[in-house]
């Protein structure tokens, strides 16, 4: 009893409790655990088999650069379409990043570390909206909404670089802004990583500059809470500096052209699929608009946003709506904006409340009532709530409930998620519904050196899973080598527009592969000319019934392990 | 770190008082002008897919009434036979008849800018904006919103919801003889066009909104954090789990059931509950009674509606117009956060046709009229409140009236010049020849007459213009009277998916007219079918069965003999 009595004496007063104890304290609090879940959420959401069809060939690409002891390439191996394109290469390390990790562990290795990275971009959000407001409901909301949000783009895919990079570097610069500090510099070396694996990087050089704007421009015009002038100008300078460091990367200063480049090309906006506007009759983007219109209700509401969020949140939206792979950027920039005008509002609203009660106690008691609009305008922003509540339980057991439902949600994000995931190996079911997996084992097993005209986003697995046999493919994901003229002359092939099979021919190719059931399937498949050589539900081979028997192609082939069970089960629901 | 909430300032209003009034010849030139120049943009030919079928209709309804069938394709429709425009083509056929499809244009295009000034004088009166101001949100909207707009059934529903937006502002100005051209507004625009729903759903909304009574009876005693978190989250899962649509109404049904707003002072609710339900009983008073309601459930719960009406699809923001919506809903609530003050009603309004335009591109003239009247409003008042005082006595010269009508007059002759020769019938020729397969359908009046063709759903609404009595078209764009098994199978043959060879023996068909650069031409070519003629115009063909599948690659479809030779 008496030791009992020791302990309590000694226990700390709240205020001088190690941060530490007052984080476990906040985590085990169910604000706490409502964020853990939401973290734990988002890890669901972005681990998931291989989905991105030009992942293949850049895995293919790392494993060349490897045995090329990390040359450039040059000129692309896979097309015969566009093999003398100069190839800028400007994912050239996170190539050969994934190709180790499958040297290491296979496609599963890289599954787990892509969704790691992305992940960390998700912390790295967080940390910026921790920065902005301390509500964990509202930046544990704001995660749900956010990963509900980019549903279509989560994935293990290159482009979560960008959206990991670019958290990371609008944490720093409002780190630097609200802080001051060293954090700027981290910022070069972060760009010079980031410019040598992915061209996306340009986004990151386009916010700090167009924050740094945004601050210079909001104090003159009075927006709340600028940052210090002097602060806003180191930023631009610093956009300088980030942008001289991006150039070292193998491409040189051509690496910025080429990202615009891509952005400005009229092909491949309206060709590509990821390039196009969202499609709000597809339920998996309402809830971007959701988030888009429940932000400015909230901004409305608010009446206060910094002129960086202003643009931020602007002109991400106006990219994600031009873009449906831009809704990534949209989260990455608008997601701690949509928690803190949450906690404002909440707060505001929490204020009101308090102002009416407090309005009825002086009705009650005859005192006179302050104006509770201004005093609510003019309170300070209200303090977290304390950390141990009269009546909350122990805090050991509150730690000890927070440790079990972690360990259950980590469980289950293991069990059901990570682990499936890892195990998927690229010839099972799940990935030939996608690729065409019974197809490119069918060439094979043939006659090497060909030259195949496929589907767009098949491409890239077609260059992985066919090398070594010399065979070459007509299109794959990496449009901006391939150009606008080559793009527009696929279109007019799939589309079969006039002069289609002359442009087939022109280029020499000797095999269709193509998906089952597309318009330019039924067109070869009624033509007399074209002769059907394979079939599976996701595939059909065609070629030209005067090529055909000089080609001396593989009988089509019984099916046997996973492409028995294609053939019994079909595609299921997984798109082509 | 979340700092305080601002302290709000007297407003600038407050220090400077209100604005001074214009002179009302100044502000009928500005709105003037701003009419005749939104002419550029409503005045539009007849090139919209379903246009040339409605006018087809008017035209056989002058002849001989409304028809008992449909009256144009060679498929059995599954649902009843409705015409829910039958006065609207009449009309059009009329026109037309009088002075030609310009004439057509000219005067469906005096109406969609009518709908513009319309929306731009639904302001409030207390608020006093200038003029100016309500003529730039005018054109502002026009450029946004007047494309969707044509010679047709758009406009029409424009103009019916901006005279009905201009009557709620009336109503709530403290009005009560406005509400009373509901009725007849809704007699007519029901026997005009089925999109008179629309405005019926604006003004149930509007009653849904505002509290039946002064006091706080009827609202349950939720707190406002509860309350606003039940509509979001409810309104959120609506559109996550079902439709922007029904995000919209599970936003107003909650917000009304939680969140009801009073009554402005001065205007009463039960005039407008009044007039509101005797505007939707006398819509029954049309030729299909209260079958029109079922006509308007049957298209809009066809699955097939977005896949085959580029309407109602979402907005492609490539596009340079379209980017114009972005630039109104930024404005918007940028308005709205200057002005320091919005009216909930204006905000749901606002938000609610822009998530209906998110889904279906077609609504963006909806969105637009919407907006008007408040970038009106909560544009002048941002400014008058937040602009420095030095700007706004440098923009704000006051400009007196002979100058500004002379400006008018020149201003309105440039739009008049520019749009009064795309009126003429010779430019009327030259754009049905450039973009409807004209020549095409010369050809086949003179070698297949009475054939059945198939061609795109757009094309098919020209042929049945052409055709009108010959029952030769498959699928137009009625998607509510074909039902979903025609349209499946129109599809099908569009996309060539399922059975479409089987389909076009199941439909007799052996003619065909479609574009040069289609997947079905060269597909239909694959097949053995020929090319009659080549539509160089529009880059048309027509095309034959018959003959053996071909051995070598076909002939290119534009190298065949011309349609016009």
């Amino acid at each position: 009893m008496a030791a009992v009595e020791v302990s309590r004496r000694a226990r700390p007063q709240t205020g001088q409790r190690s941060p530490w104890r007052e984080r476990l304290d906040g985590l085990a609090s169910p604000s706490g655990m409502l964020l853990i879940a939401a973290l734990v959420v988002a890890a669901f959401a972005v681990t998931t088999t291989e989905r991105d069809p030009d992942f293949w060939w850049h895995l293919r690409t790392g494993q060349l650069l490897l045995a090329n002891h990390l040359q450039l390439l040059g000129t692309d191996p896979y097309t015969y379409s566009v093999p003398g394109h100069a190839w800028t290469m400007h994912e050239w390390l996170f190539e050969v990043c994934i190709a180790e990790l499958y040297s290491v562990g296979g496609i599963g290795a890289i599954v787990l570390v892509l969704s790691a990275l992305t992940w960390l971009g998700i912390l790295a959000m967080v940390g910026r909206t921790r920065l902005l407001t301390r509500s964990r409901v509202a930046i544990g909301l704001g995660i749900l909404v956010a990963v509900i949000a980019a549903d279509p783009i989560w994935g293990p895919r290159d482009q979560m670089i960008d959206f990991t990079f670019a958290c990371v570097v609008l944490l720093l610069v409002e780190r630097y802004l609200t802080g001051g500090g060293r954090w700027l510099w981290i910022l070069p070396p972060l760009f010079l990583l980031w410019s040598n694996l992915h061209g996306g990087f340009v986004i990151g050089l386009v916010f700090i500059a167009a924050i740094a704007a945004a601050e210079a421009l909001g104090a003159r015009l009075g927006l709340p809470e600028p940052a210090p002038l002097r602060r806003s100008g180191w930023l631009a300078l610093t956009t300088l500096g980030c942008g001289l460091m991006s150039m070292v990367n193998p491409n040189g200063p051509g690496i910025l052209i080429y990202a615009w480049a891509t952005v400005a090309s009229p092909a491949q906006q309206a060709l590509i699929l990821e390039w196009q506007s969202p499609n709000f009759q597809m339920e998996e983007v309402r809830a971007f608009a959701v988030m888009l219109v429940s932000l400015a209700g909230f901004i409305v509401v608010n009446r206060r946003l910094r002129a960086r969020d202003l643009v931020l949140v602007a002109g991400t939206a106006a990219l994600a709506l031009e873009s449906v792979r831009n809704i990534a950027l949209f989260v990455a920039a608008a997601t701690p904006v949509w928690s803190e005008q949450l906690a404002i509002l909440t707060s505001r609203l929490r204020e009101q409340r308090d102002g009416r009660r407090h309005r009825a106690l002086a009705a009650a008691t005859g005192e006179p009532a302050d104006d509770p609009e201004a005093t609510s305008r003019a309170a300070p922003p209200p303090a977290p709530p304390p950390p141990l509540r009269r009546g909350a339980p122990p805090f050991s057991f509150r730690v000890a409930v927070l440790g079990i439902v972690t360990v259950a949600l980590l469980g289950g994000y293991i069990g059901l998620r990570l682990a499936p995931s890892l195990a998927a190996a690229p010839g099972d079911l799940s990935y030939a519904r996608t690729y065409p997996v019974c197809a490119s084992q069918w060439l094979r097993s043939g006659p090497h050196g060909l030259r195949i005209f496929n589907q767009y986003g098949e491409g890239g697995y077609l260059a992985w899973s066919l090398a070594g046999t010399g065979d070459r493919i007509f299109v794959f994901g990496d449009a901006a080598l391939m150009g606008d003229s080559l793009l527009y002359t696929y279109a007019q092939v799939i589309g079969a527009e006039p002069g289609w099979q002359g442009e087939l021919e022109r280029y020499g190719t000797q095999v269709v592969l193509f998906d089952t059931g597309t318009p330019f399937d039924q067109v070869l498949r009624s033509s007399p000319r074209w002769v059907r050589v394979y079939h599976d539900p996701l595939s059909d081979a065609f070629v030209l019934r005067d090529q055909e028997a000089a080609l001396r192609l593989p009988p089509q082939p019984r099916p046997t392990g996973t492409c028995s069970l294609l053939a019994a089960q079909g595609l299921g629901t997984a798109s082509s | 770190m979340t700092q305080a909430l601002p302290i709000a300032a007297p407003s600038r209003s407050e220090q400077l008082g209100s604005p001074p009034r214009g002179s009302p010849v100044t502000a009928a030139a500005w709105l003037g002008t701003a009419f005749c120049v939104s002419l550029l943009v409503t005045v539009q030919s007849l090139h919209h897919g379903d246009e040339w079928w409605h006018l087809a209709l008017g035209q056989l309804i002058l002849n001989g009434g409304i028809p008992a069938s449909e009256p144009f394709s060679f498929v059995a429709t599954q649902h009843p036979w409705v015409d829910p425009q039958w006065l609207l083509e009449g009309l059009l056929a009329l026109l037309v008849k009088a002075g030609g499809d310009g004439l057509a244009s000219l005067v469906l295009g005096l109406a969609g800018s009518l709908a513009l000034l319309l929306a731009a004088l639904a302001v409030p009166k207390a608020a006093r904006v200038p003029p100016g101001w309500r003529a730039a949100a005018m054109l502002l909207g026009g450029v946004t919103g007047g494309v969707a707009m044509g010679v047709g059934g758009q406009t029409i529903t424009a103009l019916g919801v901006a005279a009905t937006l201009l009557i709620l502002r009336r109503w709530r100005d403290g009005s009560r003889r406005a509400v009373w051209l509901l009725p007849p507004l809704y007699l007519l625009w029901a026997n005009l066009d089925p999109a008179f729903v629309a405005g019926l759903l604006i003004l149930a909304c509007t009653l849904l909104i505002h509290r039946a009574t002064g006091g706080r009876r009827g609202a349950p005693a939720w707190s406002p954090a509860t309350s606003l978190a039940v509509i979001g989250v409810g309104a959120a899962a609506a559109t996550v789990l079902g439709s922007l649509g029904l995000g919209v109404a599970a936003l107003v049904l909650l917000w009304a059931a939680f969140r009801p707003v009073p009554v402005e002072p001065g205007s009463r609710r039960r005039s407008l509950l009044l007039a509101s339900a005797l505007a939707a009983l006398v819509t029954l008073a049309n030729p299909a009674g209260p079958g029109l309601y079922g006509y308007v459930a049957e298209t809009l719960g066809n699955p097939m509606l977005s896949q085959l009406l580029a309407g109602w699809q979402s907005p492609n923001f490539h596009d340079m117009v379209t980017r114009l919506i972005e630039i109104v809903a930024g404005l918007l609530p940028l308005c709205w956060l200057l002005a320091r003050r919005v009216r909930v009603p204006d905000a749901l309004l606002a938000t609610a046709l822009f998530l209906v335009t998110l889904q279906a591109v077609g609504a963006v003239s909806l969105f637009a009229l919407a907006a008007i009247p408040q970038l009106a409003e909560y544009g002048w008042a941002a400014w008058h409140q937040r602009a420095p005082g030095g700007l706004q006595r440098r923009l704000g010269v006051r400009v007196a009236p002979p100058v500004a009508v002379a400006v008018a007059v020149a201003l309105s002759g440039v739009s008049l010049a520019v749009v009064v020769p795309r009126t003429s019938s010779a430019a009327a020729v030259r754009f049905e020849s450039a973009n409807e397969p004209r020549a095409a359908a010369a050809y086949v009046a003179l070698h297949f007459p009475g054939q059945r063709l198939l061609s795109s759903d757009s094309d098919a609404s020209y042929l049945a213009y052409r055709f009108p009595s010959q029952r030769v078209v498959f699928v137009y764009d009625e998607i509510g009277i074909f039902g979903t098994g025609p349209l499946t199978d129109y599809h099908n043959l569009a996309n060539l998916s399922g059975d479409w060879k089987g389909l076009l023996v199941t439909y007799h068909l052996n003619h065909a007219v479609l574009s040069a650069t289609s997947v079905d031409a060269a597909a239909l070519l694959e097949l053995g079918w020929t090319v009659d003629c080549y539509d160089a115009a529009s880059d048309r063909v027509v095309m034959s069965a018959g003959g053996g599948p071909p051995t070598a690659s076909p002939p290119a479809p534009r190298e065949a003999a011309s349609c016009s030779s």
